[in-house]
């Protein structure tokens, strides 16, 4: 469903607002008409609409955080997330960032910091956002987040929590991280108000996720693979807030369905699949012919990207914050470089790829400081790497005619193997 | 059979023809603002050159930055093939290119086939690129010709330690303002792209032979300084700028209309 042209038409700042919006929209998809291939899209556009009519309706708390906070955390202690970050990729899809770029830019936050962060900043300075009653950073990944969260908390005048995640993980660590989270929980709890028994339900619906997704991921090593990059990469919105909810259950469940239809009656995601890549870090989310140029015409598929990767154990309930203390230490984008580098080795193998791509979001620290370390395990596995440099957010920071350019020539090395001896797979 | 390859590029645009893989004839004209106009311009002063009819040619394949805007091209191919193809042929030994162009450079190294193994290309600012060799060529009052001659006979150099095109002409500026002699500026801009050369080189590596091509190509004060960089002799190939259209028009022979 292209929304852009209508959006562009409407006053939607005032809309944007508006939690009958989402309602009115919510009602609209029942006259989109899906089936059990494409199911799953509806699911989420509709998880995605009723989060934003709670949020501005205030049913519950509104916490903001950080991408790579698992959400089930901002549930069990009885809120509604909110990730800035996940609203820069959606606005950003539909045109809308350069606007809150430059008011983020006017605000003395530097064209040199991540995009996504700036354009978060934007939402919170245009007060277009759900307004937040709490703000939770948490420290591993990325420190622009908790930086750029810090500067949110002052806009809206609300509390600003950090959780310290130590850098790498022992049963020690998951311990301390646990405990703080313990205490985080007790001190929300008279705003919040999480309890136990949510906490049960949320780890309920999260493990049931996490089945799902498992099954899914193992779909998706079928040569051709069913479910495309580009989408993926879309629905990555999902994978970081709903996961906890049975929002989240129906979304995995509906995906699983699809995909394991689409093996059963050979309907792969791209009809002609030449190449199979491995896709790390997230992509363009501004209209841009980048992905699908890349597997739609080029025939190139992205058979898995690291961030669907599933590298957490189920939650316990009995044992809920250590389950997701551990979780958060076992990121491989947290911690040494070289479990990331091992994971993406994994990952090649496991999808047997035949290229990877890292995309080099500007600005991105936390990723693009990994990229020596990850180029020189690639070429010692004989895979090749390419790292492609552009933005997710700011247009204004990535030609697409290079881009193309860039991707077309790392096409032209991968085609050059397979007609050769050398190749692998 | 007879093949072309055109290189549409930002500053020039080239094309080659080769009858029965061997050189027809070639041509050489600035890109401008109509790069469909100026693809057809060299398409048919080549053709003439070759002595070649149109409906003659076999196959042609596009390539350089305005590639898509070829329509009369059978195929498209990224300037890091046809470039590691065009000066494998001519250069046999060849295992690492450096081709600096008008608006990007790259280093592309190839196997023993001429095929590529590993490339990487300049980030987005033209830093590094016959672009800014232009640029500060007409802030010192010369021509690119000149540069290089100026560039080899300097006795020391003046760091440019600007690396947008822009910034680094107002540091030219400013040391043309305080007296610094003019062939010291200019070997230092001429540094200044070989260290970025160098930078690139060090992420794909270096295997000898090292060759260049592009139109930089041209500028031996750029060539001598990147071989001293490397303890290695950097081949330039005959006619350095038509590598890439020399490469397209080999594809096209292995390539089917």
């Amino acid at each position: 469903m292209n929304l852009r042209p209508y959006v562009s038409k409407l006053d939607w700042q005032k809309h944007l607002r508006n939690p009958r919006t989402y309602g009115v929209l919510e009602i609209l998809t029942y006259l989109w008409r899906t089936g059990p291939l494409d199911a799953h899209r509806k699911a989420a556009f509709r998880w995605g609409l009723q989060l934003l009519r709670r949020a501005y309706r205030r049913e519950r708390p509104v916490v903001w955080t950080n991408v790579y906070t698992p959400p089930e955390l901002i549930w069990a202690l009885g809120g509604l997330p909110f990730m800035p970050e996940v609203a820069a990729a959606v606005v950003a899809s539909l045109g809308s960032a350069p606007a809150l770029l430059q008011a983020a830019q006017s605000a003395w936050y530097s064209t040199d910091l991540c995009s996504f962060h700036r354009c978060g900043l934007g939402l919170a300075l245009t007060n277009l956002a759900p307004r937040p009653d709490v703000i939770l950073a948490t420290g591993h990944l990325c420190d622009g987040a908790v930086k750029f969260l810090e500067a949110a908390a002052e806009v809206y005048g609300v509390p600003f929590y950090v959780l310290h995640v130590p850098y790498a993980g022992g049963v020690r660590e998951v311990r301390w991280l646990a405990a703080e989270m313990e205490a985080l929980s007790r001190e929300l709890r008279p705003l919040l108000g999480g309890d136990e028994r949510l906490r049960a339900s949320v780890a309920r619906n999260s493990n049931l996720a996490r089945r799902y997704l498992l099954e899914i991921n193992e779909l998706r090593a079928r040569d051709p693979t069913p479910w495309s990059g580009q989408e993926a990469l879309t629905q990555v919105a999902v994978l970081f807030m709903a996961p906890g909810t049975p929002g989240g259950v129906q979304f995995y469940r509906w995906l699983w369905r699809a995909l394991h239809l689409r093996v059963r009656l050979n309907r792969p995601a791209i009809p002609r699949q030449r190449f199979r890549l491995l896709w790390l870090h997230f992509r363009p989310y501004y209209p841009s012919p980048t992905l699908s140029w890349l597997e739609r015409e080029a025939g190139a598929v992205v058979a898995f990207e690291e961030v669907h990767n599933v590298t957490w154990d189920p939650l316990d309930p009995h044992a809920f914050w250590s389950g997701l203390a551990a979780r958060m230490l076992g990121n491989p984008l947290w911690g040494p470089a070289r479990r990331r580098a091992e994971q993406v080795l994994h990952l090649v193998r496991r999808y047997r790829v035949d290229g990877v791509v890292h995309f080099a979001h500007w600005g991105c620290r936390q990723s693009n400081g990994a990229v020596p370390l990850l180029q020189s395990t690639c070429a010692g596995a004989g895979v090749p790497f390419l790292n492609l440099e552009g933005d997710c957010i700011d247009a204004r920071n990535a030609g697409p005619g290079q881009m193309l350019t860039r991707l077309q020539a790392f096409l032209e090395v991968l085609e050059g193997r397979k007609s050769g001896d050398h190749g692998r797979r | 059979m007879i093949t072309v390859g055109v290189d549409i590029g930002s500053v020039t645009t080239k094309a080659v023809v080769l009858v029965h893989g061997q050189w027809g004839g070639a041509s050489l004209l600035a890109t401008g603002a109509d790069n469909r106009g100026s693809a057809e311009a060299a398409l048919v002063r080549a053709l003439a050159e070759a002595g070649v009819k149109r409906e003659e040619v076999a196959v042609i394949v596009a390539t350089g930055y305005g590639r898509i805007n070829a329509p009369f091209a059978h195929r498209q191919v990224t300037e890091i093939t046809c470039h590691g193809k065009g000066c494998h042929a001519l250069l046999p030994q060849t295992r690492t290119i450096v081709d600096v162009g008008g608006q990007d450079s790259k280093v592309i190294r190839v196997d023993d086939r001429g095929r590529v193994v590993d490339f990487v290309m300049n980030d987005k600012c033209a830093a590094g690129t016959g672009r800014f060799l232009e640029v500060m060529a007409r802030a010192l009052e010369t021509d690119l010709g000149g540069m290089a001659v100026l560039a080899r006979g300097a006795r020391a150099s003046v760091p440019i330690s600007s690396t947008c095109t822009v910034f680094a002409e107002s540091e030219v500026v400013s040391y043309v303002a305080q007296g610094r002699p003019k062939e010291e500026i200019i070997r230092g801009l001429h540094e200044a792209i070989v260290d970025r050369l160098e930078a690139m080189l060090g992420r794909v590596g270096v295997e000898p032979a090292v060759a260049m091509t592009g139109g930089v190509a041209l500028n031996r004060a750029i060539v001598e300084e990147l071989g001293r960089r490397l303890g290695l002799e950097v081949h330039v190939p005959p006619h350095p700028q038509l590598v890439g259209a020399f490469g397209a028009a080999l594809i096209a022979c292995t390539a089917t209309a």
